[in-house]
């Protein structure tokens, strides 16, 4: 239950609030996950003053403040046709206009497909106050450690990589049975990440080529069994969509 | 309780000025202030019934607080349109949104309606032309249950056609004959949008997959001209007042004084209430009732919304000391606040006494299986036998069906599941109860059955029928689920201990946790047939697991095979003679209760026996 709420209009207020120990106190970005926190006492640290919701070009990467809307990553035409489609299967249209690049990230499950295409591009977050630079693989298995105290404010992802998406679910609106992300840079780096089963998606491959990616997207989700889809299941649909993405 | 917060809302151009506790959802503020066009339905974003538009964007206010809306613009459906006649007063009429909404029939339920006219109207005002696929976007973020979403992409596109100044079918002209369509000259057997009138058709440009159709194709006979009504186009009775969001609902009424209501559902699936003390919640400031099984009459009833007699056992109590699944009812709690009922909840004792539970349907019928109804007040109706753990029991043979068996050449075996699924309507169930100026007990709910919930409640709460009046006003969907005297008691008793107006709404978890559902059943299929495919005996045996109470358990049962047996009777002499056999036992168990479901039963049986028809062939030489 919220039993307290600040909208801080400087970075370093919001940090310090964060600090708090009387009392435990979370980001609260778009808010559309906040109902997660109903049976304990929690205060909220409203980010919507914050300003961190720019967007600027760097060329090679964008780099995006952690409370820009989804929405607003549909309206940047910079970014891959392909990484749009899985920002639409992520949220519908009104939770789009308020859910934030960081508060998806942060509160994303494995079937997020925003979180899998972020995870298969390689995004990196920076996190203040130290402006440290963290994968999103990286944090997506020590989410809570890494933010204890901190704020995620900017959301860093390649431009110039070719980025396929595919999924499977029960109906075209609902959340992925199983997802793929596949990103290959120029030099043939290729990045494979899953999405629709777990605590968060998953990295499949990050090789030098694209060889055997179907075969790692199989590996990778060969225990991947849950009540929405057996392990076997999962694992021929993962090969496949990975096929389908590197036809694609 | 925490320290409200001093916000300042701009609504539909006016300032308020609200005080919110840290918490609170803009949703709970906006409905305080009288804005019932947004409505409850999932308190986690999922559907969209509570939209409206904060600086412009559709935000789905169940999941923003009040406090981040301090300081921004909010619309609401309200600021839209207005009744075209109000007498000597001229008015703008309706928004050409409404109106279109309400010509092209897009409302069933009217619940989604104000939020999809909400998120249209932001559509339209940053796109004028849209594409199809752009006002699907648009509407994405607001789910309805009842209609998809055909005509509401309808509406939208002819109010942006009206919006831009274009001409648009007049909704009281019938769609005449194509040309060239000549009926019983094969033509009618082609897709309908290959028939549309020319004017009706989608253009390739505007990317327009649905026809802007108001009218279905209707070819009248001359003489039909002079008739008023018949067919000619007729709008919803309700429908003006369901595009402009106004309070049609059960929820959307407020009384003076009026308290809201709380359960306190059972952890535990199985138990005894050993010790229940409610003395620290009864002294909690703003707790005006708190209710046990020790304080009210000990009336047995059924909640099955059926007519008289019920066709079922009488096995339920408003509150027993007895709870037989997670989620049954252990307590009832009125409070001036929400907030203030939930922390009565919290200090009510139970002890329980725990007992073995029984969740497998299949070994609620073995001897020695544990009782889930024990009380000496249970009803048999028919062949129920709460000592077996049986609600109902179906045992009906046509023909004989033995004899068939034994003139098969092969007989096929299968068995099939079908499991328990939720209703989902978007409005939840949900009550408010009143004393009237002449004393009697107002219920004005939310359910599909007005009558029953009168007749049903009278002996429970000790009232003649005649004292109690049932308003069933706009349901926002019901697909059985409302055909329940599931949540009227809890109100009507705790307004009879007040004396005063109790609200009782659930929450989505209650929905899923201590409503109704599907029957989940085991189907049993055994068929014989002749080498060439001919049946000569069919049969089928359901296990129907009614959860804890035997709410529609026969009946619902009962059409599983009345319908899905009827569907394959064999050729020949065994068509003239078939034989049939439906036997089925709907057996309780400690699972929340299942009951009527569109359909009614009807979906599990046919399940079955299609599937089992459909393999039957491949299995043939």
């Amino acid at each position: 239950m919220i039993v307290d709420y600040h909208r801080p209009a400087k970075l370093e207020d919001a940090l310090q609030l964060l600090r708090q120990t009387h009392l435990k106190y979370i980001p609260l970005a778009g808010g559309t996950a906040i109902d997660r926190y109903n049976k304990e006492d929690i205060g909220v640290v409203d980010l919507q003053d914050l300003g961190l919701n720019q967007i600027h070009d760097r060329g090679n990467t964008i780099e995006i403040g952690a409370t820009a809307i989804l929405q607003m990553l549909l309206d940047t035409p910079q970014l891959q046709s392909e990484f749009k489609k899985a920002i639409l299967h992520e949220a519908t249209y009104n939770l789009r206009q308020v859910a934030t690049l960081g508060g998806t990230l942060v509160s994303a499950s494995g079937r997020s497909p925003f979180t899998t295409a972020c995870l298969a591009l390689d995004a990196t977050l920076v996190i203040a106050p130290e402006g440290e630079r963290v994968a999103l693989g990286e944090f997506l298995n020590l989410r809570n450690g890494i933010l204890n105290g901190r704020l995620i404010t900017q959301i860093i992802l390649p431009l110039k990589v070719d980025f396929r998406y595919d999924y499977v679910a029960r109906t075209p609106a609902d959340l992925p049975i199983v997802c793929v992300g596949v990103a290959q840079w120029p030099s043939g780096r290729t990045r494979v990440a899953l999405g629709g089963f777990g605590q968060t998606p998953k990295l499949a491959m990050d090789g030098p080529r694209n060889d055997g990616a179907d075969i790692a997207a199989m590996n990778a989700y060969s225990q991947a069994g849950d009540q929405w889809a057996s392990a076997d299941y999962r694992q021929e649909i993962a090969g496949i969509l990975v096929k389908r993405c590197m036809v694609g | 309780m925490h320290m409200p917060m001093k916000t300042n809302l701009t609504i539909n151009g006016k300032n308020y000025i609200y005080e919110a506790e840290p918490g609170e959802s803009l949703l709970n503020a906006l409905r305080r202030l009288g804005f019932y066009g947004v409505k409850h339905g999932c308190e986690t974003g999922e559907c969209g019934s509570c939209a409206a538009k904060l600086d412009g964007k559709m935000v789905n206010t169940c999941v923003c607080l009040v406090a981040q809306a301090d300081g921004h613009r909010i619309d609401t459906i309200e600021s839209l349109g207005e009744h075209p006649d109000q007498g000597w007063k001229s008015t703008v009429g309706l928004h050409p949104l409404q109106a279109a909404f309400v010509e092209s029939g897009a409302i069933q339920c009217g619940y989604c309606t104000p939020a999809m006219i909400l998120a249209a109207s932001e559509l339209l005002s940053r796109q004028p032309d849209p594409t199809e696929d752009q006002v699907r976007d648009a509407l994405s973020g607001v789910l309805c249950r009842c209609t998809g979403y055909l005509k509401p992409v309808q509406a939208v596109l002819r109010a942006a056609a009206v919006m831009r100044g274009e001409d648009v079918e007049s909704i009281g002209t019938s769609i005449p004959i194509p040309l060239g369509w000549i009926p019983g000259e094969g033509e009618q057997d082609k897709p309908e949008s290959d028939v549309l009138p020319g004017d009706l058709q989608p253009s390739a440009s505007s990317k327009v997959i649905t026809p802007m159709r108001v009218m279905p194709r209707i070819q009248l006979a001359p003489q039909t001209e002079s008739w008023h009504h018949v067919g000619k186009p007729e709008i919803k009775v309700d429908a003006i007042k369901l595009v402009q969001g106004k309070p049609a609902f059960a929820a959307d009424f407020e009384k003076r004084g009026m308290l809201v209501a709380k359960v306190l559902h059972s952890p535990v699936a199985h138990a005894r209430i050993k010790r229940i003390d409610a003395s620290q919640a009864r002294k909690l400031e703003g707790v005006a009732a708190v209710l046990t099984w020790q304080d009210i009459p000990r009336v047995v009833y059924s909640t099955a919304g059926q007519s008289d007699p019920i066709p079922g056992p009488l096995d339920s109590f408003s509150l027993d000391h007895k709870v037989r699944f997670v989620g049954d009812r252990v307590a009832f709690v009125a409070a001036e606040t929400e907030a203030i009922a939930l922390k009565a909840l919290e200090l009510i004792e139970v002890e329980y006494e725990l007992i073995p539970e029984l969740f497998d349907p299949g070994s609620a019928l073995q001897p020695g299986a544990v009782l889930i109804h024990d009380e000496p007040e249970y009803v048999n109706f028919a062949e129920s036998d709460p000592t077996r753990n049986l609600a109902a029991e179906i045992k009906i043979d046509i023909g004989d069906v033995d004899k068939g068996f034994a003139e098969a050449d092969r007989i096929f075996e299968g068995d099939y599941e079908v499991p328990k699924v939720q209703q989902a309507h978007i409005e939840p169930h949900v009550v408010l109860t009143y004393w009237d100026e002449d004393d009697r007990l107002v219920i004005r709910t939310s359910t599909q059955v007005p009558f029953h919930v009168r007749r049903q409640l009278a002996p429970v709460l000790r009232l003649p029928i005649k004292r109690i009046r049932v308003i069933k006003p706009r349901i926002g969907g019901g697909f059985g689920g409302k055909q329940e005297v599931l949540i009227e008691d809890v109100a009507a008793h705790l307004t009879i201990a007040t004396g005063r107006p109790v609200l009782f709404e659930y929450t989505r978890e209650e929905e899923f946790i201590a409503a109704r559902s599907r029957h989940p059943m085991r189907i049993h299929m055994k068929t014989g047939v002749k080498q060439d495919g001919t049946i000569t005996a069919n049969a089928m045996y359901a296990l129907s697991d009614t959860g804890a109470y035997g709410c529609h358990a026969l009946t619902v049962t009962g059409n599983t095979g009345h319908k899905g047996m009827a569907l394959y009777v064999g050729d020949g002499s065994y068509r003239i003679a078939p034989n049939i056999r439906f036997y089925a036992d709907i057996v309780y168990t400690n699972h929340p209760p299942a009951g009527a479901y569109r359909g009614y039963g009807v979906p599990q049986g046919y399940w079955a026996v299609e599937r089992h028809m459909e393999k039957l062939p491949e299995n043939l030489d």
